[in-house]
């Protein structure tokens, strides 16, 4: 008798201390990840932030809303491609019960799920993507990063002029369609620059040569490419072959970070530039929290694959996380999206990608981090010029 | 269980899927599947009843798509008339494609079409003004307000699967399709015959290629979008694995084909990276052990239950004389 | 304009070396063995071990690329094809499928999606061709090393006796296993040339140029390409169509377009196959639907 009192006050000793567990909800939202595919390593990297961003939170004993303690749970699909991606957004919905969603980073899987993110109780974060378009028109998603459209084009062509570039060359990736307008529409608009030869070459080409055997007969200052990193190397490394580079200034658009490369690789990039990117920490200078990151991540995953995204990842969680608090609610959705609208940059202390100071999200839903230019130098990326672009 | 009993069964079932899946993942799923089996069942006329491997499938896939996309969401033209204009378009450049190709066999045709869809997903990306490109075409309307349930939509589906189905089943009990499976046979018996192998295949290509671009519309107008990621080779590629592993050559394969690959797909999907051998072994395996397909092989398997049943003896009511074994018909 | 012939020359060495892997298993075997573009990836990344990380010389590392790949390729014969050499050509072509897929992603698995270089120690020099073109030595070396290959699977295939036996299977199966050639035997054989074939062109691909698990994508169908506009069933046709693949990807890309030059490639092809639909040395009365022995 007395072995069983004692396992019955076990117990409601157990279920009393157990009872604060009772004011604690675990909140669960939903990630499209971007796991596999050319997409995959920048989608594994903002992924893994994401993942470093909630076990901090949760450290902190979770979204404090109304009261209550939330610490978050994140059930996340693999979304490689937009059809997938579609599939992975209704079962998020229907089968897993989440309406807050974070999203990786195809602009193609944003194009395709305005419609049906429109017409749904939910809400939508996209921390990669190409096309501010993605949200206009589209009142429940909001983006807090990009890696292309009209102010990445700007500051492009600031640094251009800049560094006293005149007559300019691209090289680029046919699937890569903010490029295409880029080139097609943005840069034949811009004075002093002049668009002398634009070319193109599809996802996986291994052959540079017959291209950039072209190109060596004209005379240009710059030469800006865009795509997938694997792509950009062999390029670079193929111009190195035919003697056309180092010679005029190398811009390429890959997102690429050191630790995606193995040594040989990295050593290829010497010289060239890289603005792709808005992250401080793949730089050779960053600020404190960025800092903080990579060590929180290199403990958790390792060194290997850290790329430039992480830090979007890393900052969507707490945008969703300070939005929550704001508006007292995990469940009303019309509410968080208007204090989406009204958060500032100032607040959420924990942001590691350098915004404005003010409101986060202009009246699209957008926020604009800065756009960093920086040279490989040593294998190391050091940061030569920044802007907003707008 | 008679097979009048059967088709009833499976259209009801069919008709009861969104009173299930209503306005979720399931109802979702649903209509992607329909949308397949068109693609399916129209690959299989030149597969399994002409024996013509063709891996160029997704590209008059993406034809339609993007025809009825250009035309409504552009020109705005009544929705009805774009499915018109994929249907048009796509049997056009079939009919197109079929005169280098006509005096090409086996493997060589193959390998045409895959040039064909080649040169179709450098197209769609490249050809920014009319296809958007990478960044997709955007905007392309739901055929109707009705529609913007997923239910009615999948209604709307499955009265084309059914009419399409409807047609290949006509076509091939018809005279057309005993040419067709001649032709698969032995071309030159079928030449010599009297057949003119050269006009079927041709005829028959077009008439899949319609059926693809039919599917293509209806695609585009269900998920409001279309890419060239949506049309390129993977997808051929995945249509002809629907084909061969539900049964080249029988009428419910293909469907039971997208099912499978739809199935498995779904199974795996938590398994990220692994996800992907996984699938690779299941295909090894599945067309190891069944290398004519599900339904062949369903089929085959039930055959066998029938037989190995015992009979039992008729009554000695009757006043049928009985027979012997060894009395000849 | 030679630098452009020499663009060409090289680009089409690589595929000409995979082509001939690609018609050395279909023609003998009658197996569209897709898988092979697996088998190209384990090659690079077989010869990336050696060389980058146990620190020995390419020439060890393309060997053993080669000998890997050929025993993938017994492997792979023995387990996903055996069963289906009476099926059907689609369901053979599917089984390729999945092989393709397994090999591809269970690189994955081990090396992950990073990008690597194989720089190969001492070539780092450029050859110039009398100052008209500019060829990496590594490219020079790929150029030699594919046309030894080919010189030295000739030989095999006219002089040797396996060669004499995998002929006699190629033209007629039933015929050979009735004169007691051990098809089995010659199976593994055919797999084994081809897939290590496939091995040392991924080997030779990995030092050119950088590579990811994906290396092997376009390659592995634009060498059925090439095959097809060669001719099935000649190896000089294979060869053929690769270099020829090469040069007009090459004259393509520098003198039209680079946006559209698979419009221009492929058309070309189709063309071509309109008007010689046996491809461009395909043998006559090979039968490529020829019904199955």
């Amino acid at each position: 008798m007395p072995r069983l009192l004692s396992v019955i006050v076990a117990v409601a000793f157990a279920l009393v201390f157990a009872a604060p567990g009772a004011a604690q909800q675990t909140l669960r939202i939903g990630e499209l990840a971007v796991l596999t595919g050319p997409a995959g390593p920048p989608g594994i990297a903002m992924h893994n932030g994401r993942l470093l961003a909630i076990a901090e939170v949760n450290a902190r004993g979770g979204v404090k809303v109304g009261g209550v303690s939330h610490p978050l749970e994140m059930v996340h699909l693999d979304a490689p491609i937009p059809t997938e991606a579609i599939k992975a957004f209704e079962r998020l919905l229907t089968v897993e019960k989440v309406n807050l969603i974070l999203d990786g980073n195809l602009s193609s899987t944003q194009y395709a799920l305005g419609p049906v993110l429109k017409s749904k109780n939910a809400l939508m974060i996209w921390s990669l993507g190409n096309d501010p378009e993605t949200t206009v028109g589209v009142p429940n998603a909001f983006r807090n990063h990009f890696d292309g459209g009209i102010p990445l084009m700007k500051t492009t062509e600031l640094f251009l002029k800049k560094m006293g570039v005149k007559r300019v060359v691209t090289y680029g990736q046919t699937g890569h369609a903010d490029f295409k307008r880029f080139v097609e529409e943005y840069l034949p608009k811009v004075q002093g620059l002049e668009l002398v030869a634009s070319e193109w070459h599809a996802f996986g080409e291994k052959d540079f040569f017959p291209v950039l055997t072209k190109l060596k007969g004209l005379k240009f200052d710059a030469i800006l490419t865009h795509g997938f990193a694997p792509d950009g190397i062999n390029m670079l490394k193929q111009a190195r072959e035919l003697g056309l580079f180092p010679g005029p200034l190398w811009l390429g658009q890959y997102g690429a970070s050191p630790w995606q490369h193995d040594e040989a690789s990295r050593k290829i990039w010497e010289g060239a530039y890289e603005n792709l990117f808005s992250s401080w920490a793949v730089t050779t200078t960053p600020p404190e929290k960025s800092k903080k990151l990579f060590e929180a991540y290199s403990k958790r995953f390792g060194e290997q694959g850290f790329g430039p995204y992480a830090e979007t990842g890393w900052d969507s969680v707490f945008i969703l996380a300070k939005a929550l608090e704001k508006a007292g609610t995990t469940t009303d959705i019309p509410k968080i999206i208007a204090a989406m609208r009204e958060l500032t940059v100032q607040e959420i202390p924990e942001l590691t990608l350098q915004y404005k100071p003010g409101k986060l999200f202009d009246s699209d839903n957008q926020a604009y981090p800065v756009i960093i230019v920086a040279q490989w130098k040593d294998q190391k990326l050091v940061p030569v010029f920044s802007d907003y672009g707008k | 269980m008679g097979r009048r009993t059967a088709l009833a069964v499976g259209l009801a079932l069919l008709v009861a899927v969104p009173l299930i899946g209503g306005e979720g993942y399931f109802t979702h799923l649903a209509i992607v599947v329909l949308v397949f089996s068109i693609l399916a069942s129209s690959l299989n006329l030149l597969i399994g009843y002409t024996g013509l491997v063709s891996i160029a499938h997704a590209a008059f896939f993406g034809i339609g798509a993007y025809a009825s996309g250009v035309v409504v969401a552009r020109y705005k033209v009544p929705v009805w008339l774009g499915f018109c204009a994929a249907v048009a378009l796509a049997a056009l450049v079939a009919a197109a494609l079929s005169l280098p190709s006509f005096r090409t066999r086996g493997i060589y045709y193959g390998i045409v079409t895959v040039a064909f869809q080649l040169i179709s997903s450098e197209v769609f990306d490249n050809w920014y003004r009319v296809t958007g490109g990478g960044l997709g075409l955007k905007g392309i309307p739901r055929p109707a307000a009705v529609f913007q349930s997923k239910v009615w939509y999948y209604y709307l589906t499955l009265a084309f699967v059914l009419a399409v189905h409807f047609a290949i089943v006509r076509l091939t009990q018809s005279s057309f399709g005993l040419a067709l499976m001649a032709i698969r046979d032995n071309e030159t018996k079928a030449l010599m015959l009297g057949l003119r192998p050269l006009r079927y295949k041709a005829a028959v290509f077009v008439i899949a290629a319609g059926f693809a671009g039919l599917a293509g519309s209806l695609y585009a107008h269900y998920i409001e979008y279309a890419h060239p990621d949506f049309f390129n080779f993977a997808v051929s590629i995945d249509v002809f694995l629907m084909v061969v592993l539900g049964g080249a050559g029988t009428l419910y394969g293909p469907p039971v084909g997208v099912l499978v690959v739809e199935f498995l797909r779904e199974v795996l999907h938590g398994f990220a990276a692994l996800r992907l051998i996984i699938f690779g072994t299941m295909l090894v395996l599945i067309i190891l052990f069944l290398p004519q397909g599900v339904v062949p092989a369903s089929v085959a398997w039930a055959r066998r239950l029938r037989i190995a049943r015992p009979v039992s003896p008729a009554p000695d009511t009757t006043s049928e004389p009985r027979r012997s074994a060894g009395v000849p018909r | 304009m030679t630098q452009v012939v020499a663009n060409g020359l090289v680009n089409g060495a690589i595929l000409a070396l995979f082509a001939l892997s690609v018609t050395i298993i279909f023609s003998i075997l009658r197996v569209p063995n897709f898988g092979l573009g697996g088998v190209f990836v384990w090659g690079a990344f077989l010869a990336y071990v050696v060389v980058v990380q146990l620190r020995m010389n390419f020439v060890v590392g393309a060997a053993v690329a080669l000998v890997g790949a050929a025993l993938l390729g017994l492997v792979v014969e023995r387990f996903a094809f055996r069963r289906l050499r009476t099926a059907s050509e689609e369901a053979m072509f599917v089984s390729a499928i999945g092989v393709l897929i397994i090999m591809e992603n269970a690189a994955y698995l081990v090396w992950g999606g990073d990008t690597y270089s194989m720089p190969v120690a001492g070539l780092d020099f450029r050859v110039s061709l009398g100052g008209l073109a500019f060829l990496p030595a590594t490219r020079v070396m790929l150029l030699v090393v594919a046309t030894c290959a080919f010189a030295g699977l000739h030989l095999l295939i006219r002089r040797s006796r396996m060669g004499k036996a995998m002929r006699a299977v190629a033209q007629d199966r039933v015929a050979a296993s009735l004169l007691g050639i051990p098809i089995d035997r010659v199976a593994a054989t055919t797999f084994a040339l081809g897939s290590g074939m496939a091995g040392l062109a991924g080997a030779l691909v990995g030092a050119t140029f950088s590579f990811t698990f994906e290396i092997d994508g376009l390659s592995g169908l634009k060498a059925f390409v090439a095959v097809v506009l060669g001719g099935l069933g000649s190896v000089l046709g294979a060869i053929a169509g690769g270099f020829i693949l090469g040069l007009i990807d090459s004259f393509t890309q520098t003198y039209l377009t680079s946006e559209y030059k698979q419009v221009v490639a492929f058309g070309m092809l189709i063309l071509v196959l309109a008007i010689r639909p046996a491809g461009l040395f395909g043998e006559r009365g090979f039968r490529a639907d020829a019904p199955r022995p």
